[in-house]
């Protein structure tokens, strides 16, 4: 799913029949062969803007869940193993980014350096990484508690092989439902920054596309429900569950105890 | 612990200050943004103007504001809205129970769903109980919260019927009765409340089945079952026990995000709560509102935290050691 | 209808089995409108006060409560309303009204002119924030000089004095706000003793809900519409269609046909239109210099841009292209001016004429100075106007660029107060400032440079003689001499085009006939300008002109 998406995305140019931005038909077209799913209110293809969509969506969920699981596991994992003041220090700032209420500080963030792609993933991901900061660090102290790393420790074991041989196996699972669970986020997100009118206004993207559609004056009186909402709204749920498909399909590599089990 | 109080009044703190600062910084200003664009009353009279401004106080430095805003939040104080010129504490006494009611019974519905799919399916794992649950919970979660409310609306209240389409009660109806009122409230809180929960449960689910999966091959485990301990009894007592720590880290994670999702659903269905009062006064630039406001919600997300962190230490002691 | 109602019927039987707790509930959602009652969309409109109400809508609930001395019917025209009789000065400064007999308050005292006169000064002496609708604006002074006369003293003679004060300032008891100092703030429900025909029973400010019942010693007599409800609802089509409130607006950016299908058809549902009283303004930033200070640039703008195709576009027709000239076709001081019929042929060749050149074909082109035709256009981001697509591709077929910039609308209106854009996509502006289709001195307050800070209007335009003419009209009594001066006012807009009307989209109220059937669109708007059918005239009386009742069968 997530391939196909790649594909259509990196082949848009090519598969795209219409420049999604120009007018080609008449306003709120059902769909024909010419458009096939019809044109938007303003009589634009609706295809175009769906295969042109996957492009940005693709893009700004891969780079933002990067950068939310980076930092993230870092914070996390650096509070989990260190603890001391890296851990209380790192666990207040998680705090503070957890309790200010996201939404204006997105507003903020975006009304301050314009809206954009690049501010959509920046956004995106530092709203991501604390959570997952906090899931790590939570994980991590389990793992500690158990005994392995002390055990190891006692052995000699040097850090890197600490982290190589229990918490990659250990973490994996976590870290990989986590860029799963945050690539999922982020295609909804990046709907949710253009519904709130904080997407770039002359970009194509999913997000915009319903919220244009779901701002349309009396949408659901008429048919055009059928072939513009919903087609975005299908594809976003079809990105993000190709993603979290993806997470799903690597678990077991990421978790070898479970194959020896 | 103390010091676990000591870091959390920092946070607080912290906050405070942001709480000052963020809205000041967003660009435009309350009184032009009060211009509503359907009501043209804009005053273009620079003396009335000043008058207006030094009504609402907004004619002071920033520096001689954040000290009275402190001192005033010492006293208890939150001002008064600019738009509706009422006290800042009424209006968030008018919203809070609303939002409480709808994040809460959100949440509730998320996370007992999310652990209860997310046991099962890592206890079976790969079968095909697993695999549609799966599929079912991720896909339900991956449609945008502010199209599955508009949905639900539409094809829940418009089409069929069967539940109000907005707002919390059924205005000036008092007399039927407590037990009326309180099912009139239920009725209004079902669509909100369930399309809320809908994004919450995948996460939720994702780490109970990770957190089982990755006990299923546990030393005591394998030894529960050597005992010839019930599945039931492996399952619920030891898989999910061990798994429930971040459970319930997750749950009170998710305050902060079941916020940002309150704006939306509560904006879709007209529900009274302080979500929607956040995104209106941000629309205003009401500085005494919004900072009211922010300071309920992070209030909440940082009680939440407090919480799972005390809880945290409860149910898997031996992160205190 | 009865195939839905047998549905929920049905739905209600098999929740019964689920849980009894929803049987009441379901009872209760939709309940059968009452006789006279009727219910229109609530929402966060403040406290209903002459001080504390929020913008048109607030001001729609606060004058069920508060009179004032004249009011608009269907006609279009001032009724006598406090004021039995008007009479103007010589020098149109002061105007003397005559109340009427045996007014009263709500809580029984008699209503005098010493209250007029009392309303004037206590307007003054308070900071009047920037979302109440009807204000003072002009009189310098008002005295009883009788119990029954009052003498209001203007600083001009202005010509809008009667729509906009006379017609919309509310007349407060003086025995009531004598002793309140803080008046935005006094939000006690026993201050709200106003002399109109509604009493507030219920506020919930919180969910946006209140509750109106007749007062049944009205001096008009016993008000036909007995209880007004207003309910919170999202979008209120929806909750017409669903049966939770009996009329709804369309929103003012337009709305296309086929989305009021569902209420066409049968006769439940009546519906009413009107165009006008908001429009899509253009405006270029002349203080910007370059393309933008040209007026050939402007022109040739105007001449890409096919208004009637964009009507036909967005609104299936429903509504009116825009006309150079600011006033729509039937507003009674319209002329015919230029048009700039959509000739994109003539715009190309107007910029080739003005130096403005391709440097190949079908590039941006560029002044003599080098400078490309490339401008920021600004507007509203949620949502997104859908015209703007429209015109970057009718201003890139003649070689011009649009940068669309969208931003909130607190952010717009901050940006439009530095005036540092380029060109702004404006918004249906609205009521007592520049309605296109109401008192024709919004000309004056949307283009002339004379008008100190504005957020929506002309900007950097400079016309001495549009200046001149403005102030002069402004001060001289509807009458043929009026209509000359806002003749030519129309005319230099329309040569110069500092702003281009696009299109004014059609208002529709669609409503429930079992519920009430009297609304109307006042010509104009009511109280100074407001859209929209809530002139509360319709609810008193039922009828679309005068002050008699109309009877109820009941």
């Amino acid at each position: 799913m997530v391939t196909t998406l790649a594909t259509v995305a990196l082949l848009a140019p090519i598969l795209a029949p219409e420049d999604p931005r120009a007018v080609t038909g008449p306003s709120l077209a059902p769909p024909s062969a010419g458009h096939l799913l019809g044109t938007d209110d303003a009589g634009r293809d609706l295809v175009s803007q769906l295969i042109w969509g996957a492009r940005s969506s693709m893009m700004v969920a891969l780079a933002a869940a990067a950068l939310a699981v980076t930092v993230g596991v870092a914070v996390g994992a650096a509070a989990g193993l260190l603890r001391g003041w890296v851990d209380v220090v790192a666990m207040r700032i998680v705090d503070v980014f957890l309790a200010l209420p996201a939404l204006p500080l997105l507003v903020l963030i975006a009304a301050l350096s314009g809206p954009g792609r690049g501010i959509a993933i920046l956004v995106i991901g530092l709203a991501g990484w604390p959570a997952i900061a906090r899931i790590v660090r939570s994980r991590c102290l389990t793992l500690v508690s158990r005994g392995y790393v002390d055990a190891a420790r006692g052995f000699g074991a040097g850090p890197v092989y600490l982290v190589r041989r229990h918490l990659v196996p250990d973490l994996g699972p976590l870290v990989v439902a986590s860029f799963v669970d945050w690539a999922a986020t982020a295609v909804l997100l990046e709907a949710g920054l253009a519904f709130l009118g904080l997407g770039d206004p002359t970009g194509v993207s999913w997000g915009a596309m319903l919220d244009r559609a779901l701002a349309h004056p009396g949408i659901y009186a008429g048919g055009e429900w059928a072939w513009w909402v919903l087609p975005a709204g299908v594809a976003i749920a079809l990105a993000s569950v190709g993603f979290a498909f993806v997470g799903l399909a690597l678990e077991p590599r990421a978790n070898p105890r479970w194959r020896r089990a | 612990m103390s010091g676990l109080v000591a870091s959390y009044v920092l946070v607080v703190f912290l906050l405070l200050t942001l709480n000052f600062a963020l809205p000041r910084a967003l660009p435009g200003e309350p009184i032009a943004a009060l211009g509503d664009p359907t009501s043209s009353t804009y005053v273009g009279d620079p003396e009335r103007r000043a008058a207006v401004r030094r009504y609402y106080d907004l004619d002071r430095s920033a520096l001689d504001g954040y000290r009275r805003y402190l001192r005033d939040l010492a006293r208890g104080e939150l001002g008064t809205s600019i738009r509706s010129n009422r006290p800042v504490a009424r209006e968030l006494a008018d919203r809070l129970p609303w939002t409480l009611l709808l994040v809460g019974t959100a949440l509730a519905l998320a996370t007992a769903a999310g652990m209860l799919a997310g046991t099962h399916s890592g206890w079976r794992r790969e079968r095909s109980t697993d695999r549609s649950l799966l599929v079912l919970v991720l896909s339900v979660q991956s449609i945008p919260v502010f199209f599955l409310a508009s949905a639900a609306v539409y094809v829940f209240a418009v089409q069929l019927g069967w539940f109000p389409l907005s707002g919390a009660r059924t205005p000036f109806d008092g007399s039927s009765g407590v037990a009326a009122e309180i099912a009139d409230v239920a009725h209004h809180l079902v669509l909100p409340a369930v399309v809320m929960a809908l994004p919450f449960v995948g996460l939720q689910y994702l780490v109970m089945r990770a957190g089982v999966v990755s006990e299923l091959g546990a030393d005591h485990l394998l030894l529960g079952r050597a005992k010839g301990l019930s599945e039931r009894t492996l399952k619920y007592r030891y898989a999910a026990r061990n798994a429930l720590a971040p459970s319930v880290t997750v749950a009170a994670l998710q305050v902060g995000s079941a916020i940002t999702a309150a704006i939306f659903v509560e904006s879709v269905f007209a529900y009274p709560g302080v979500g929607r009062l956040l995104f209106e006064s941000v629309a205003d630039r009401d500085y005494p509102l919004m900072q009211g406001s922010f300071l309920v919600l992070t209030l909440l997300v940082v009680g939440a935290n407090l919480l799972a962190d005390l809880a945290y230490r409860r149910l898997d002691p031996r992160t205190v050691a | 209808m009865a195939e839905r109602m047998s549905r929920r019927t049905f739905v209600r039987s098999s929740t019964m089995a689920a849980g009894a707790l929803y049987l009441g509930a379901c009872g209760r959602s939709s309940p059968a409108p009452e006789p006279s009652t009727v219910r229109i969309a609530g929402g966060g409109f403040g406290f209903p006060s002459p001080f504390a109400y929020i913008a048109g809508p607030g001001y729609v609930q606060m004058s069920l409560i508060y009179d004032t001395l004249l009011w608009k019917d269907a006609s279009g025209r001032l009724l006598p309303w406090l004021a039995r009789r008007h009479r103007r000065s010589r020098d149109g400064r002061t105007h003397t009204f005559e109340l009427r007999d045996g007014v009263r308050w709500h809580d029984g005292r008699a209503l005098t002119a010493h209250d007029v006169a009392f309303t004037f000064e206590y307007f003054a002496s308070q900071p009047l924030g920037p979302l109440l609708v009807a204000q003072p604006r002009g009189v310098r002074g008002a005295r009883a000089t009788g119990r029954r006369t009052v003498e209001i003293e203007l600083e001009l003679p202005a010509s809008t004095f009667l729509e906009a004060v006379a017609g919309a300032v509310p007349i407060i008891p003086r025995h009531i706000w004598s002793e309140i100092e803080d008046a935005p703030r006094a939000q006690e429900r026993d201050v709200l003793i106003g002399s109109g025909a509604y009493r507030l029973l219920e506020l919930s400010p919180g969910e946006g809900a209140a509750l109106y019942l007749a007062n049944e010693r009205h001096f008009l007599g016993r008000p036909f519409v007995r209880r007004v409800e207003l309910h919170p609802v999202n979008d209120e089509l929806v909750a017409l269609q669903a049966g939770q409130i009996d009329a709804a607006d369309t929103p003012a950016e337009g709305i296309a046909p086929d989305a009021l299908a569902p209420f066409r058809g049968g006769d439940r549902y009546g519906m009413i239109s009107d165009t006008g009283s908001f429009s899509f303004p253009l405006i270029f930033n002349l203080a910007r210099g370059g393309g933008l200070a040209d007026r050939r640039f402007r022109r040739a703008c105007a001449l890409a841009i096919d208004r009637g195709a964009i009507v036909e576009r967005l609104l299936g027709g429903n509504g009116r292209p825009g006309n150079p000239g600011f006033l729509p076709r039937d507003h009674p001081y319209h002329v015919p001016v230029e048009q700039y019929a959509f000739d994109p042929v003539a715009a190309e060749r107007l910029l080739d004429e003005a130096g403005y050149r391709r440097p190949r074909p079908g590039a941006v082109r560029r002044g003599r100075d080098g400078e490309a035709l490339s401008f920021s256009i600004l507007t509203a981001n949620s949502p997104l106007p859908a015209v703007l697509p429209l015109l970057v591709d009718a201003l890139k077929a003649v070689g011009v660029t649009l940068r669309p910039q969208a931003v909130d609308l607190p952010t717009l209106f901050g940006r439009l107060q530095e005036g540092a854009d380029e060109i702004v996509l404006g918004l249906y502006p609205g009521p007592g400032g520049t309605a296109p289709n109401a008192d024709p001195d919004n000309l004056r307050t949307f283009y002339a440079s004379t008008v100190g800070e504005r957020l929506q209007g002309a900007q950097g335009w400079v016309d001495r003689e549009f200046d001149r003419l403005a102030r002069r009209q402004l001060v001289t009594p509807d009458g043929p001499a009026r209509r000359r001066l806002v003749a030519r006012m129309q005319q230099v807009v329309a040569r110069d085009v500092p702003a281009l009307a696009l299109y004014y989209p059609t208002l529709v109220n669609v409503f429930d006939r079992r519920a009430f059937d009297g609304w109307y669109f006042t010509p104009g708007g009511f109280a100074g300008g407001l859209p929209g059918v809530h002139n509360k005239h319709a609810l008193i009386t039922g009828a679309r002109t005068g002050l008699s009742v109309r009877p109820r069968a009941t």
